[in-house]
């Protein structure tokens, strides 16, 4: 389970969030929505440690992470598949998942079950991540973030830029994945939101503005605060 | 054609210090953005660490196992320029990842001050180390053209270097998470890879090589305090018009600069031969700005 509690954060000086409070359970799909530049990604970077934050607290499974670096939080059981999937364009596939394995020193090997879930990654194993196609990039950041089995894992836009059928693929993924994890995904893509989501925060301005079950939500507000 | 060949040969010795010197600076200048001018110091510190065990091994070691001294001081040389790029790191150089500008003047100031300590422990003169006797052969190959056994032992300990670094990069994990670092270094923490170990890591080993680099020096004459001096220029030049990131930018533009050097000399004259290298330079930098070979890579910005 992960929490934030009244996180604050900012970009040389200047605020970006004003105290966010999120929670994501295991068994969820916690889903973060909002308009261009309200700070989602900035949430989930702060969840990483890779903005600083002024004030608040973030808890996995009860205790602080708030204080450690990055590579510690990773340590800690967060996978993190960024936006635009920052595959590391000159090192193979096959490099790309052992580095994703770094985060848990109990995975020894290439846990077979990712080849099942992502067929392609095992065709392409010694090929260069920058040589994949997007959607191919978004499997294998997802991979990557979960071979290290972790208690939560974050997604910041997932479906950006993918071809419809992928999406669909990423959409049965995730779902299967959260019986073993907390999952928080920040998401534009409103129909993908209401078909995966148990759970969703609207976000205004670098603050929580709407909240709750999904299929409680009022939709037509909810498409009137994403809508330009 | 002799003598020209000889000069050959001897560049390509020149090349090989160069390209030892230049791996580390690939890595520290290039893609974690110091411009680190006390590298050449690192250099000078391998020669006197040389020195050193040939002198402690002469007065403890039997008369007749002199000449492996040499083997000692290669890997002393790397351990202690090592330790000492390790420590400079930690202190100094962590607080300036991403201030290129600022890094050349704080490391130029650890450039004197380590001239001066060498100075003040050693002495202004210069000193000698000298060879073990199995290299003192020359192998005749053609005519006036000799390989001296020194200058082609370099050449074998370059090439080994850059084995052991390619080795070091590629198939071990270690080096898998310095590469995945030097691409991306956000995503590389997120990953749970300790970013600061690896830089640290890194230039300890760029250091080094440097100190090998050194080490090799003292094959081509007596050494002094400002030795690093006369290869720091050369070096740096290594690294641009190769470029970073990769072994083989490194050997590309060592040999470019190492043989080009002599061989302008050869047709012209010394101080000609220098500038006529520098336009050969510019007018590559002019083709390709980020040198022959190079990968894109982000500066570290924190």
């Amino acid at each position: 389970m992960l929490e934030l509690e009244k996180v604050t954060a900012a970009y040389s000086g200047s605020k970006v969030l004003f105290g966010v409070d999120i929670t994501a359970n295991k068994g969820e799909i916690t889903c973060l929505v909002g308009r261009n530049g309200v700070g989602k990604s900035t949430t989930m970077k702060a969840i990483m440690g890779l903005v600083s934050t002024p004030s608040g607290d973030i808890k996995l499974d009860g205790k602080s992470i708030f204080t450690l670096p990055t590579y510690s939080r990773a340590k800690a059981g967060i996978g993190y598949v960024p936006q635009g999937r920052e595959i590391f364009p000159q090192l193979t596939v096959k490099e790309n998942i052992l580095l994703g394995m770094e985060a848990n020193p109990g995975v020894k090997e290439i846990p077979q079950e990712i080849f099942e879930t992502f067929p392609i990654l095992k065709e392409f194993l010694e090929r260069r991540g920058g040589d994949l196609s997007g959607g191919q990039q978004q499997q294998l950041a997802i991979a990557r973030a979960v071979v290290s089995k972790p208690k939560v894992l974050i997604l910041d836009e997932p479906t950006e830029g993918i071809q419809p059928s992928v999406i669909q693929e990423i959409g049965r993924v995730i779902t299967r994945l959260k019986k073993d994890m907390a999952i928080l995904m920040v998401e534009q893509y409103l129909e993908f939101v209401l078909e995966v989501s148990d759970r969703c925060y609207v976000m205004e301005k670098g603050r929580i503005s709407m909240s709750g079950r999904t299929d409680e939500l009022d939709k037509d507000r909810l498409q009137q605060l994403l809508s330009m | 054609m002799d003598l020209f060949l000889m000069q050959l040969f001897n560049g390509l010795s020149v090349s090989s210090i160069l390209l030892l010197a230049a791996l580390g600076l690939a890595i520290t200048f290039g893609l974690m953005g110091i411009i680190n001018m006390a590298h050449g110091e690192f250099i000078m510190i391998g020669a006197y660490t040389a020195y050193v065990v040939q002198n402690i091994w002469k007065a403890v070691m039997p008369e007749n196992i002199f000449d492996a001294y040499f083997f000692a001081a290669m890997l002393a040389a790397f351990i202690v320029t090592a330790a000492v790029g390790l420590i400079l790191e930690r202190l100094i150089i962590r607080h300036l990842y991403g201030r290129a500008i600022d890094s050349l003047l704080v490391t130029w100031g650890i450039s004197l001050a380590l001239q001066q300590t060498v100075r003040s422990i050693f002495g202004p003169t210069n000193v000698s180390v000298s060879a073990p006797a199995f290299l003192d052969k020359n192998i005749q190959v053609m005519g006036m053209f000799a390989m001296s056994g020194k200058r082609l032992f370099i050449l074998v300990m370059a090439a080994v270097s850059c084995l052991l670094i390619a080795v070091f990069m590629y198939k071990t994990k270690q080096g898998r998470n310095i590469r995945a670092a030097m691409q991306n270094r956000e995503m590389a923490a997120s990953l749970g890879v300790n970013t600061a170990k690896c830089d640290m890591l890194t230039f300890a080993i760029g250091s080094g090589f440097a100190g090998i680099a050194g080490c090799a020096i003292t094959f081509l004459g007596p050494i002094g305090p400002t030795i690093g001096q006369s290869y720091i220029v050369d070096a740096f030049m290594t690294v641009v018009v190769g470029g970073v990131g990769r072994i083989i930018g490194s050997i590309t533009g060592a040999a470019i600069i190492g043989v080009g050097g002599p061989t302008f000399e050869f047709f012209t004259s010394a101080s000609l031969g220098k500038v006529m290298i520098f336009i050969v330079v510019i007018i590559i930098l002019q083709f390709r700005p980020k040198g022959i070979f190079s990968i894109r890579s982000r500066a570290l910005d924190d």
